[in-house]
C-alpha cells in the first residue's frame, strides 16, 4: 500500500511538473539568459607561471608535483608553462631556482614542490612559490610533513597555499565532490577528489540513492530507496551508511544544510504536490517555507539566503526561487541551482531548457539579475556546483564525444574535463 | 554446368609416375649420406692453448670508506661538486693587546697591529697574512642601508614590505578599476574625439563597511561639462552597488575613501 502511495506520488508530481515545462505560446527568447561571456574564439592572454620540473624518481615527489601541475592547469588563471620548455640546468631538491632562465620564458612567478621521505611511512612536502619582481628569493614557502597515504590530498593544499599566496584568496583543491549516478541498474551515491580522482560509490547497489548533499564535517546527507519505497534521508560518514530520522512519511526529494550545518531544509511530497520544510540540523522545528505549489530542491546561499525550484502544479514553468521570490527568467525551465562565492561576489548558477531537450548554464547575481551564459551550443550542460574558492565550477556536460564532469573556470571561463562519469546532484566541499 | 560432368586433373599414371620419381629422388639422397660414412676423412677440432702462469705482485690496502650498508635503495643525492659551496671568508693575520699574552720577548707576534676598534674574528676563522677581497656572499648577510621593514629592491616610496600583499593590493586595484570602467561610458559623439581623449577627472569615494558604494566629491573635474555631467551620473547609478570583495587573505586592503580618476583616453570613438 505504502509503495503504491509513493508511485502515485511520485507519477502525480512527475506530470505536474512535465506539465508545468510545456508552456504553450511562443518560443522564449534566450536573448534574457545573457550574452555568453566567452566564445571559443576568444583568445586570453593569461599570467604565465612555471611549476618546476623534477628529475627526482622518487613515487611522492613524482604524486606531488603531478597533483600539483594538474591543479595550476584546472584553475584556469594560469597559463603553465610546458615541461619541454623549461631551461637546461638542475632540478634537485636542494637546487637553486635560476629565476633568470625562468623570466626569459615570460613566467611572472615560479612554483617549485617537492616531496621526499623522512621516515618509514612519511614525507615531508615542499611548497615555494617566487616571483620575479622579488628576486631569486621564495616569497612564500610553505612546508608540510604527513603520512605517505596522504601524498594527493597534502598535493592539494600545497596548491591552495601557493594561490593563496600568489592571488590573496587560497585554492579549493583540497576538497571533494559527491553527487548521484547510475552504476549498473541503480543510482548509487558517489564520491571523487576536486581532480576527478579517487572515484568511489558509497551506497549499496540494490538501493536508490539520490540528491547528496554535504553537511558538517563533509557528512553526506542523501535520500535513498529501498526496493520502490518512498525515498527517506540518510547520511555516509566515516564509511558508514545511517538513515537519519524524520518527522515525515511521504516520499523527499531534496536536502541541504546551511554553511554553518545549523540548518537543514528538505523538500517534502504532499498529496502530489511538495513543500520545502526548514528545521534545525536534528530535523526537529521543521516548518514549510515554500510558496510555491511545487517545491524541489532547496540550496542555501553562504550569507544563509533559501533557494528552491519552485513551480505552479497545472501551469507556468519551473523557476528559482529565492527567499520566496522567482529569479530566474520566466518562461525558462530551470533546474540544480547553486551558489558561487566568487573573487567578484555571490553569483547564483543554475541550467535553463533551453529546446532540444537540451539545458546550458546561466549565471547571476545573488538578486537573480542574469550577469551571463556560461554555455552554449555544446551539449546538454546540467548540475553546477561551484569549488570552495568559488574558482571553478563542476557539471555534467554531454558535449563533443567526451560526456562527463568538466570544470570551467569562473575567471578565465576555460573549461577541461575531470571525469567520464555521467550523473545528477553535484555538490563540492572542502575537505575538513 | 553440372559438378558430376568435371574430370579430374590428372591422370592414374601421371600420379604413379610422380610418386616413383619422389621414391627415386629419396633413395639417391640415402645413397649418398651412407657413401659419406663409410668414407675416412675426419675433420679435427682445434685444441685449446694452454694457459701459461704469471706472477704478480699483491700490495694489501686498507679500506679507508665505511662499508656500505645493506639495504633495498639508494637515497638520491647529488654530488658535492654539483652543488654550489659557499667560498671560506679569510681573515687578515692581525695581533692585538691581550692580557692573556706570553711575558717572553720571542712571543710578540710579528703581524700588523688590529684597529682599535676592530672586532675580533670568530674562533674557528681561517686566517691570511694578506685578504685582498672581502667576500659579499660568503660573509653573513649584509646590514641594510635603510632602517625599517621592506626588500631590498623596494623604492623610497613604497609602503608595502610584504610583496606577496603588494601583489594581492595590486590586483585588487586593477578589479575594482575594472569594475568602475565597465560602468562609465564615454560620451562619445558628444565631445570632439581628440578633445575627450585627453580629458580626465579625479573623485574621491565613499565606500560603506559593506563595501557599497557611496558619496562623492570631484576633487578634480575635467573643465568639460560633458565629461563631468557623465562622470556624476555613472557615480550616481552604481551608488549602493556593492564592489568586489577583498581577497580573503587581505581582507583590510580596501578603506573607507578611495580616489578614481575617470579619463576619456580609453574611449572608442569613430
Amino acid at each position: 500500500m505504502k509503495t503504491l502511495a509513493f508511485l502515485v506520488a511520485t507519477a502525480t508530481l512527475s506530470v505536474a511538473f512535465a506539465a508545468a515545462a510545456d508552456v504553450p505560446g511562443a518560443t522564449p527568447d534566450e536573448s534574457v539568459l545573457g550574452e555568453m561571456i566567452i566564445t571559443s574564439s576568444t583568445v586570453e592572454k593569461l599570467p604565465r607561471i612555471a611549476v618546476l620540473p623534477s628529475l627526482s624518481p622518487d613515487y611522492e615527489d613524482v604524486i606531488v608535483r603531478g597533483v600539483v601541475r594538474r591543479d595550476f592547469e584546472l584553475t584556469g588563471l594560469y597559463d603553465v608553462i610546458p615541461d619541454d620548455k623549461a631551461p637546461a640546468g638542475m632540478y634537485g631538491f636542494e637546487d637553486a631556482v635560476d629565476v633568470d632562465a625562468w623570466r626569459k620564458l615570460g613566467a611572472e612567478a615560479i612554483v617549485k614542490v617537492a616531496a621526499r621521505k623522512v621516515g618509514t611511512d612519511q614525507i615531508q612536502v615542499f611548497g615555494l612559490a617566487y616571483l620575479m619582481s622579488s628576486g631569486k628569493k621564495p616569497v612564500f614557502e610553505k612546508n608540510l610533513t604527513v603520512k605517505k597515504t596522504e601524498a594527493r590530498v597534502t598535493a592539494h593544499r600545497i596548491t591552495d597555499a601557493l594561490l593563496g599566496a600568489l592571488t590573496g584568496r587560497p585554492g579549493g583543491f583540497a576538497s571533494e565532490l559527491t553527487f548521484s549516478g547510475r552504476w549498473g541498474k541503480n543510482r548509487r551515491i558517489f564520491r571523487m577528489d576536486a581532480d576527478g580522482n579517487g572515484l568511489l560509490p558509497l551506497t549499496d547497489p540494490k538501493d536508490t540513492a539520490i540528491a547528496p548533499a554535504f553537511g558538517p564535517g563533509n557528512k553526506i546527507f542523501y535520500l535513498i530507496s529501498h526496493e520502490y519505497a518512498p525515498f527517506s534521508l540518510a547520511t555516509y560518514s566515516n564509511q558508514k551508511n545511517e538513515a537519519v530520522g524524520v518527522p515525515f512519511k511521504t516520499s523527499m526529494y531534496g536536502v541541504s544544510l546551511s554553511r554553518d550545518g545549523k540548518q537543514l531544509a528538505l523538500a517534502v511530497a504532499d498529496s502530489g504536490k511538495s513543500a520545502i520544510f526548514v528545521g534545525a540540523a536534528d530535523c526537529s522545528n521543521m516548518k514549510s517555507v515554500s510558496t510555491t505549489e511545487l517545491a524541489t530542491r532547496p540550496v542555501f546561499s553562504p550569507s544563509g539566503k533559501l533557494s528552491w525550484i519552485g513551480g505552479e502544479a497545472k501551469q507556468g514553468t519551473q523557476r528559482v526561487f529565492l527567499d520566496g521570490k522567482a529569479v530566474s527568467p520566466p518562461g525558462f525551465t530551470a533546474s540544480g541551482q547553486t551558489f558561487c562565492d566568487t573573487e567578484d561576489g555571490v553569483r547564483l548558477v543554475y541550467s535553463v531548457s533551453v529546446g532540444g531537450g537540451k539545458q546550458d548554464l546561466v549565471m547571476g547575481d545573488e538578486k537573480g539579475r542574469v550577469i551571463g551564459r556560461l554555455t552554449q551550443g555544446q551539449g546538454s550542460n546540467t548540475h553546477p556546483a561551484c569549488s570552495p574558492d568559488g574558482r571553478l565550477l563542476a557539471f555534467f556536460s554531454t558535449r563533443g564525444s567526451a560526456p562527463g564532469i568538466y570544470v570551467m573556470s569562473l575567471k578565465s571561463f576555460r573549461t577541461q574535463s575531470i571525469s567520464t562519469q555521467l550523473g545528477e546532484g553535484l555538490s563540492w566541499a572542502a575537505l575538513p | 554446368m553440372s559438378s558430376g560432368a568435371l574430370e579430374p586433373v590428372f591422370k592414374a599414371r601421371e600420379v604413379a609416375l610422380a610418386g616413383l620419381l619422389a621414391f627415386l629422388v629419396e633413395g639417391v639422397i640415402l645413397l649418398i649420406w651412407i657413401y659419406a660414412g663409410a668414407g675416412s676423412a675426419h675433420v679435427t677440432a682445434a685444441g685449446l692453448e694452454e694457459p701459461r702462469e704469471i706472477p704478480i705482485a699483491v700490495k694489501p690496502v686498507m679500506d679507508d670508506l665505511p662499508l656500505l650498508k645493506l639495504g633495498g635503495k639508494k637515497k638520491a643525492k647529488l654530488p658535492d661538486m654539483w652543488k654550489k659551496q659557499a667560498p671560506v671568508q679569510r681573515f687578515e693575520e692581525t695581533s692585538a693587546p691581550s692580557a692573556k699574552a706570553s711575558k717572553a720577548p720571542e712571543a710578540i707576534p710579528s703581524s700588523k697591529l688590529a684597529p682599535l676598534d676592530a672586532s675580533a674574528p670568530p674562533p674557528d676563522a681561517e686566517t691570511a697574512k694578506q685578504v685582498d677581497q672581502q667576500l659579499t656572499d660568503a660573509a653573513p648577510d649584509a646590514k641594510p642601508t635603510v632602517e625599517g621593514e621592506g626588500t631590498a629592491d623596494g623604492v623610497k616610496e613604497g609602503t608595502e614590505a610584504d610583496p606577496l600583499k603588494a601583489r594581492a593590493v595590486s590586483a585588487y586595484r586593477a578589479k575594482i578599476i575594472s569594475w568602475f570602467v565597465s560602468r562609465f561610458h564615454a560620451p562619445v559623439g558628444e565631445i570632439p574625439c581628440e578633445e575627450l581623449k585627453k580629458l580626465k577627472a579625479s573623485v574621491q569615494v565613499q565606500i560603506g563597511g559593506d563595501r557599497s558604494v557611496g558619496a562623492f566629491t570631484v576633487t578634480r573635474p575635467s573643465g568639460n561639462s560633458v565629461f563631468d555631467a557623465k562622470v556624476r551620473s555613472t557615480l550616481d547609478g552604481v551608488r549602493g552597488e556593492e564592489l568586489p570583495p577583498p581577497p580573503p587573505l587581505y581582507p583590510d586592503i580596501l578603506s573607507t575613501s578611495e580616489l578614481f580618476t575617470f579619463s576619456g583616453q580609453g574611449a572608442k570613438c569613430q
